[in-house]
């Protein structure tokens, strides 16, 4: 992964030029709406993906990069509109500057051009989802469970475990019909050489007494047994059986032929009843028919797609992901229509071995016909068979189907005219025929025994293989199933462990018993999570909106985690928990802080108490950030300062403009009082309308924090405690000393609740002020670099037990025996 | 492809090899057609399964 140490944007969405320096740590971004903090988003996801999130999907018809990428002022100037990243690649310690623009979109420069980290950037232009805004947050959690389960596989990657399942389950569909066709072959087979030989079941015992009785006849040695290599004609001289013929056997296939042509207005008569149901509501949907007739084609077009345009059609895209979406939504449909694809091709199958069998028989009396049936049969006979199996061969997809819809419906047997009278005239003509001489009949029995006994071995290896290669398949498809499904159980367990962990994590307070369940379902992936002790329900239903949101963003920290594991690196969250409460945001920060101290969030708001508190609870350090106060056309986002706020103040006095500084100090000294008094408990005078000011904060804070000390000293002593009570009379000390050396708590707090007066102060006069507050609130602080966090009491609500930092370098008890 | 896809036939194929029904050239057959990267038809496994049943069964 890679982590942003700079970013330089010129001329790209509403930003002219803006260079921000990261550094490599998390990094703030603030401005009140319409600022251009999602240019800087934008900035980002385009120079890692050549993709800009907002100008594509749902909703986005008609936008692209290339035309609304550049800056309004120079959409005709794709080139002016660039990005440049300088990104360092931890595991290999090395950063270079990713360069592009939107005219070259699809490629982008590197500088030095490192194999190894260009490699890295396209694998992370593989993971667009490190940019996270709130509008995708919630397709995690308000969406149905295909939609949901869609969402997370891509962000996950997941889509082709469910392609390859499906192709996998056609692969064993298709096996299973070719062993059912085969079976019937053999069948076919078996009928024609139990007829020759004019035996009721094909018994050993029977085959070998039919044969053995024509081979006494011939002088020829008995056959003992039936083996695979038994040649039935064995010791018959070849071309002594006048081609075969045995006029009882003869005369056995013209009648099984005739009673075969009987039935074939039934023939398989429900199938293709079944067949054209299926076609005519085909061809009435032609969403439906195009999703099965184009599903090889469009997977294949989905695998090759590389860029914006369409690799079947040459059409170009809004951009790739849209492309895809199309692409996979069409895959979708073809799945829908899998059930009468099955159905027409079990069905179509069917139809094929029976045209298949009809085709034998005409086929077996087609060859006496030659020589003894009345004029034309022979050649109708031949012209029929091949067509039937020409029509059985075509059979097996659904698009050769359709192409014989009007036979089907009208009838698929159709024999040739006066078949039944030609057959009966075939069979008086071979019942006319001289009786062949003992010898001769036994030969030609044998000759033809033979030869069916030779088509049943190989139709019954052939329906043998075709058994192997259905097991086979069904294996490879079972074993991928079970295998797939155990690695996403696993992997969704995994998911929804860490999901619930960070929730309650930020949720301690209300709901610290939350558990959420992310299963599979055949709808696709539900979600359910744990409402307070009231059963397990969909997110949305119960839960507050601010709640949903910290939902959504749990879930794809979450997913991130398990998709990157420590390569989770970077992340942009623009704009993410504005509906999360201002003490849950603050648990959010500790578990950004926590969960993930390796990884750089780059974070915009336009909430300036969010900005405050990411800087007061460490998760951005105070001089990591930018702030927009406003924006033009012309200029793009306008720059606050982007020094500390002590040292903006102390720009704001240097320059003599007291009246800027004391707004900047009584805005800043008024969140910090408020974050304090939440941290340590204070109770400032009630309000109804909640607009507490510093003068109703401050004296609060002072007080408490006081109090609290007066309460440790007491703990102190009575637990005799060597180690408490030097540790706790230091605080007081310092305290008192903080107190009284800027004048004393009267002198503050009277000048805080005055605090108009400090536009008319001279420069001296206000630097008193300021340095009064920096003093009070070091005492109120960890001094150690590295923590910096205010003091606060746990637990946060009923008595306090100790007074802390987060480092724990402040640390002490609060209760007495 | 995706590492997850590739973990997952990797399991896929140790899980595989201890089927009766499938033997070790037809699992790499299936290694070799998986990995060629070209997209995934029913038709080249149906091949290869009918293949492997042809040779392993006479």
């Amino acid at each position: 992964m890679i982590q942003i140490e700079s970013v330089r944007i010129r001329e790209l969405r509403g930003v002219r030029d803006l260079e921000i320096a990261p550094n490599r740590k998390n990094f703030l971004v603030s401005g009140p709406n319409g600022s251009g903090k999602s240019g800087v988003v934008d900035a980002i996801q385009f120079a890692l993906t050549g993709e800009i999130a907002r100008l594509s999907g749902k909703g986005t018809g008609g936008l692209s990069v290339q035309r609304h990428g550049p800056h309004v002022e120079r959409r005709d100037d794709p080139a002016a509109a660039q990005v440049s990243l300088r990104v360092y690649v931890p595991e290999k310690n090395k950063s270079a500057v990713l360069t592009r623009s939107v005219k070259t979109a699809k490629t982008f420069g590197l500088e030095p051009d490192d194999p190894e980290i260009r490699a890295i950037i396209e694998e992370v232009a593989q993971h667009p989802a490190v940019t996270l805004s709130r509008r995708e947050i919630i397709k995690y959690i308000l969406v149905e469970a295909g939609q949901r389960s869609k969402e997370i596989q891509a962000l996950l990657k997941l889509e082709e475990i469910g392609e390859t399942r499906g192709v996998l389950k056609t692969v064993s569909n298709k096996l299973s019909i070719a062993s059912k066709t085969a079976q019937r072959d053999v069948e076919s087979a078996d009928d024609a050489f139990r007829r020759h030989l004019d035996v009721k079941a094909l018994s050993k015992e029977d085959i070998l007494a039919a044969v053995n009785a024509k081979r006494k006849t011939l002088g020829l040695t008995e056959i003992g047994d039936l083996a695979a290599d038994t040649n039935l004609s064995a010791g018959v001289l070849e071309g002594t059986a006048q081609a075969g013929f045995h006029k009882e056997s003869v005369l056995r296939d013209a009648e099984a032929f005739r009673t075969a042509v009987a039935g074939l207005p039934t023939l398989c008569k429900k199938e293709a009843e079944s067949v054209v149901r299926d076609l005519t509501a085909l061809e009435g949907d032609p969403a439906l028919l195009e999703a099965i007739t184009r599903r090889a084609f469009v997977a294949r077009g989905l695998a090759l797609v590389g860029d914006a345009r369409c690799p079947l059609c040459d059409k170009d895209w809004e951009d790739e992901d849209a492309l895809r979406t199309h692409l996979r939504e069409k895959l979708a449909r073809a799945d829908r229509a899998e059930a009468v694809q099955k159905r027409l091709l079990e069905y179509g199958a069917a139809i094929a071995g029976q045209a298949r069998r009809v085709a034998g028989l005409a086929e077996a009396v087609e060859l006496v016909a030659k020589t003894d049936g009345p004029d034309g049969l022979s050649q109708d006979l031949e012209g029929w068979s091949a067509a039937l199996r020409a029509f059985a061969s075509e059979l097996d997809s659904v698009e050769k189907i359709r192409g014989h819809h009007e036979r089907l419906e009208k009838g698929w047997t159709a024999a040739p005219t006066s078949l039944n009278e030609r057959l009966d005239a075939l069979k008086t003509a071979v019942q006319a025929k001289p009786d062949q001489s003992a010898m001769v009949t036994a030969q030609a029995f044998l000759t033809r025994a033979q030869d069916r006994l030779a088509a049943c071995q190989s139709a019954r290896r052939q329906a043998k293989r075709a058994a192997a290669a259905v097991e086979a398949g069904r294996a490879v498809y079972n074993t991928y199933c079970e295998v797939a499904d155990a690695y996403l159980s696993a992997l969704y367990e995994a998911v929804e462990n860490d999901f619930g962990s960070y929730y309650r994590d930020i949720n301690a307070d209300d709901e610290g018993g939350f558990k959420a369940k992310l299963a599979p379902a055949e709808s696709g992936l539900d979600l359910e999570v744990a409402f307070y002790d009231k059963g397990m329900f969909p997110p949305g239903a119960y839960h507050s909106e601010g709640h949903q949101d910290g939902m959504g963003v749990c879930l794809y920290l979450a997913l991130m985690r398990r998709l990157l594991g420590a390569r989770f690196g970077f992340a942009v969250l623009d704009d993410v928990v504005m509906s999360v409460d201002q003490g849950h945001r603050k648990e959010f920060c500790r578990l950004l802080k926590t969960r993930f101290p390796d990884t750089q969030f780059i974070i915009t708001t336009h909430d300036k108490v969010w900005a405050k508190q990411m800087q007061t609870e460490g998760l951005v350090e105070a001089k990591a950030g930018v702030a927009f106060h406003s924006w033009s056309v012309q200029t793009g986002p306008i720059v606050e300062q982007a020094a500390g706020v002590w040292e903006q103040i102390e720009a704001d006095v240097a320059k003599g403009e007291m009246d800027v500084a004391a707004a900047r100090l009584r805005r800043h000294m008024e969140y910090i009082a408020g974050d304090l008094a939440d941290q340590l408990g204070a109770r400032p005078p009630f309000r109804g309308d909640f607009a507490y000011e510093l003068g109703d904060l401050l004296p609060a804070v002072i007080g408490r924090y006081g109090e609290l000390l007066g309460r440790a000293a007491r703990a102190a002593n009575a637990w005799s405690s060597d180690d408490e009570k030097p540790k706790v009379e230091a605080l007081k000390t310092a305290w008192s000393e903080a107190l009284a050396k800027h004048g004393g708590e009267a002198w503050v707090v009277n000048k805080a609740v005055h605090w108009n007066a400090w536009a008319d102060f001279t420069k001296g006069e206000f630097r008193e002020v300021v340095e009064a507050f920096k003093g009070l609130l070091a005492q109120l602080s960890c001094s150690k670099a590295a923590c910096e966090s205010w003091c606060y009491v746990t637990p946060r609500k009923g008595d306090p037990e100790s007074l802390r930092c987060r480092c724990g370098a402040v640390n002490v008890n609060l209760r007495a025996k | 492809m995706p590492a997850v896809l590739n973990e997952i036939l990797d399991a896929f194929y140790a899980k595989l090899s201890e089927s009766d029904s499938v033997d070790e050239q037809t699992i790499k057959a299936l290694r070799t057609l998986f990995a060629s990267g070209k997209n995934l038809k029913a038709d080249d496994f149906v091949e290869i399964l009918s293949a492997a049943a042809r040779e392993a069964r006479p």
